[in-house]
């Protein structure tokens, strides 16, 4: 029986798998290539665990998280398809689905805080890739994007999505109408995409 | 359809986007997206600005042995097919590591209801862990002072107590629920909270309790109030 993996033939040399698209890494997990996973958790693992820690706050849960979410990647690497978006949001909306359930579980929240001295501290680590280059560079844009919008939207977009709020919950903790809330989300959204296409074009 | 008449949907997206709906609410949208063209477009245009959310998180380096219990748990899950739970193995030792104070802690507040929020954050996670080995937990069941049903208890132990809450009478739009604690000195205001999806709520009591002391919860407007503006559902003494 052919399988993904002589037609993908793994690299000779450890290194040169890391020049696998992550479409491709994705296929081998369907091998159950534990390689695979391995460079996946190299490219995503940083991102992931950040994301993680700043939903949870708290450097074990952070781990706890991501473990199951790159678990979670490699048992379930077979439903994603490309209409899901790049694997990297794949992932990290894994990691968020799984940090808000660990928030759940603890009854944890944790409001927004753009300016916050996480967020401030944010220098990002070294790196030598083209790549992360870009990636700072990118990280960098957004949280501009983000600290530019209006302090009510950027605030029930970050409770939100680090949150994990529902509209009707931030409605009762801001006090506000359901419809207010709803109307900041797409304001919000819709000024950081503006944002982005700017960027882009 | 009108622009205007599709304004609802288009909030009703971004919050769908930014996974802030209920379930059935959620439902209701991916049955609408099935039949409207526009507003699959619409999700489309939305979802890349809520994907990159986490490009703005601050970036936090993963300990070194993290890579090795993924990589342990996978493989075993590899090897071992239809073996045990690939997650339980490697899961334990990061729950017996030392603990770290949580780096929200310092965090400033964006006001009121936020701050109290806050503390549910902190201490909810705090509680979670507990201590080291088998801490010693007491629970107390507290008294209902409402016909409408209540189901909560004090549980704690060592200084550090939370108020587990599995039923509470609703509340209706801009209130929430204040836990207040009553010392020889008076009643003080604890904690702001709501509850959950499933319907409950761990909160957390930052100034600790003492024997003797009582928690009592209130519904009060969005924001907590400084003295209770409503009877109180529950009492709980510790």
């Amino acid at each position: 029986m052919g399988t993904v993996s002589d037609m993908l033939e793994w690299p000779a040399r450890r290194r040169d798998a890391y020049r696998l698209a992550d479409e491709d890494l994705i296929l081998l997990l369907r091998d159950r290539d534990a390689r695979a996973l391995a460079v996946l958790y190299d490219r995503h693992g940083g991102p992931a665990y950040s994301l993680a820690y700043r939903i949870v706050g708290d450097r074990q849960v952070a781990e706890d998280v991501t473990q199951e979410a790159f678990v979670s990647v490699w048992k379930t690497g077979s439903t994603y398809s490309t209409a899901r978006g790049s694997v990297r949001s794949w992932i990290l909306a894994i990691v968020r689905n799984r940090a808000i359930d660990a928030l759940r579980r603890a009854a944890a929240r944790v409001p927004l805080g753009y300016d916050d001295d996480r967020a401030m501290e944010a220098e990002p680590s070294a790196d030598e890739t083209d790549r992360e280059a870009l990636r700072r560079d990118d990280a960098r844009t957004v949280r501009g994007a983000l600290n530019d919008l209006p302090p009510d939207q950027a605030q029930v977009i970050g409770l939100a999505y680090f949150g994990g709020f529902t509209h009707s919950e931030i409605a009762g903790l801001l006090g506000l109408p359901l419809g207010t809330i709803k109307g900041r989300m797409r304001l919000g959204l819709e000024k950081l995409r503006d944002s982005m296409d700017d960027v882009i074009a | 359809m009108s622009a205007h008449d599709h304004r609802p949907w288009s909030d009703e997206l971004a919050a769908y986007a930014l996974g802030a709906l209920e379930p059935h609410e959620a439902a209701a949208v991916e049955g609408h997206l099935v039949d409207c063209a526009r507003c699959r477009a619409e999700l489309a245009r939305l979802a890349p600005a809520v994907e990159r959310l986490p490009a703005s998180v601050a970036p936090a380096d993963p300990p070194r042995e993290l890579r090795r219990r993924i990589m342990d748990a996978v493989e075993a899950d590899a090897a071992g097919a239809h073996g045990a739970p690939a997650t339980s193995p490697a899961r334990r030792p990061a729950a017996q590591r030392r603990r770290e104070r949580p780096a929200w802690r310092s965090r400033p507040a964006l006001g009121l209801a936020l701050a109290a929020a806050l503390a549910i954050g902190f201490l909810g996670g705090a509680a979670l862990r507990g201590g080291d080995g088998a801490p010693q937990r007491t629970t107390v069941r507290a008294q209902a002072l409402t016909p409408a049903p209540v189901r909560a208890a004090l549980v704690g132990g060592d200084g550090s107590w939370r108020l587990e809450v599995a039923r509470l009478p609703p509340l209706t739009a801009g209130r929430v629920y204040e836990a207040w604690i009553r010392s020889v000195r008076g009643l003080a205001p604890s904690t702001l909270f709501v509850l959950s999806r499933d319907g409950r709520a761990r909160v957390p009591l930052p100034d600790g309790l003492r024997a003797g002391e009582e928690v009592l919860v209130t519904r009060e407007p969005a924001g907590g109030s400084a003295t209770p503006s409503s009877p109180p559902l529950l009492r709980v003494r510790a």
